[in-house]
């Protein structure tokens, strides 16, 4: 098992016992959690932003066509909070994102973690990994994707 | 000097009445919180509300998707952002991040609902709010709120609301804990009252800015 520092250590925080955690906003409902969909394509836009970011990227196909794709990351806020590198995430880079796909629309996704052409990755590890970060005073560390 | 020995004199009295441990209580209610844990028990719905279930497409109707808050328990119930609360004389400040909702309830047995502002000022659909502390516990009562949905998410995902919607908020502190009860009470789309149960933990976290872009937040364009 792959363990992931996102190099935030997080302090202040009086309790203890982590609780189970609970999904982020209306992303169980628009995208299947059950499913792993893996993209190669060179990254055309990224909006880091509320009430979510998304990346672009255009995709060649087996065919030869290219799609034009659209992935749904956390909040800013939530990114920045949980310490997620986003600066290192550039424009014109090719990425390798795995994500669980939209139940309604084609070529939608939201993201679950991503490979930088220098090979390294980038993942949000999530609420809970940050909560449970919090009650015990440690960093947050998220498991590997599951690819 | 003078204000000193003034508190002293008030702590004294206070303690001779009772009143310090209260306020004490009511004191810790004071902070930043962040959710440990939730409960959104399924509820008994007329045939107006299962019809309104069953016509809730997530990806064209969440309000979230247009940068407005559903409703007051769906800003109580994300997860992820803090939020806050600040205790004054005469009212209640409850600060979310999310939405940069910005809410104040007002402290006063003589305040109707009617004549209570709207809680949130940029988002009047959210209804107008008076609070009051029973013991302890910060009760507060709401009414006038929006037509549209109680929450977006999980076993409550689509659950409707009307006009007709009441809401009874309940804030209890104990130490680092934060325990919040909301009983829902709308005859058009509920057989009964129904409740649902959040426990938030004290952090030591900024409430930043949301600043919500509308442009990007939905998918209508796909749709």
């Amino acid at each position: 098992m792959l363990r992931l520092s996102c190099r935030i250590l997080v302090a202040g925080v009086l309790g203890l016992g982590a609780q189970p955690a609970l999904a982020h906003h209306s992303v169980s409902a628009n995208f299947d959690r059950d499913a792993r969909h893996d993209i190669t394509g060179t990254l055309t836009a990224f909006h880091l932003r509320n009430p979510h970011s998304h990346l672009e990227l255009d995709v060649v196909e087996d065919d030869g066509t290219v799609s034009h794709w659209l992935v749904e990351w956390g909040t800013r806020n939530d990114l920045i909070r949980r310490g997620v590198d986003v600066d290192r995430i550039k424009v014109g880079d090719e990425l390798t994102i795995t994500l669980i796909p939209s139940r309604r629309l084609e070529h939608v996704g939201y993201a679950r973690a991503m490979v930088l052409p220098d090979g390294s990755l980038i993942q949000d590890c999530g609420f809970r990994a940050f909560r449970e970060a919090l009650v015990s005073g440690a960093e947050i560390e998220c498991e590997e994707p599951d690819r | 000097m003078r204000s000193v020995r003034c508190r002293a004199v008030s702590l004294a009295l206070g303690f001779s009445l009772g009143l310090p441990v209260a306020s004490a209580q009511r004191a810790e209610l004071e902070g930043t919180w962040l959710q440990l844990s939730a409960s959104r028990p399924v509820a008994g719905l007329t045939p107006a509300g299962q019809a309104a279930v069953a016509d809730y497409v997530p990806l064209r109707d969440d309000p979230d998707l247009q940068c407005v808050p559903a409703s007051l328990t769906n800003v109580i119930g994300i997860p992820d952002p803090p939020w806050e609360i600040r205790l004054h004389d005469d009212h209640v400040e409850i600060n979310f991040e999310y939405m940069d909702v910005q809410r104040r309830v007002p402290l006063d047995p003589d305040l109707s609902l009617e004549d209570a502002p709207p809680t949130v000022a940029d988002h009047p659909h959210l209804g107008r709010s008076v609070g009051r502390f029973d013991g302890d516990v910060l009760v507060i009562d709401t009414s006038d709120v929006g037509e549209g949905f109680v929450d977006t998410r999980g076993a409550a995902e689509g659950y409707p609301q009307s006009t007709g919607m009441r809401y009874e908020e309940r804030y209890r502190a104990d130490g680092d804990r934060l325990y919040v009860e909301i009983t829902h009470t709308d005859p058009v789309n509920y057989d009964e009252p129904f409740d649902m149960s959040f426990e938030f933990l004290r952090v030591d976290l900024e409430v930043l800015e949301f600043d919500c872009q509308l442009e990007g937040a939905n998918y209508d364009d796909r749709l």
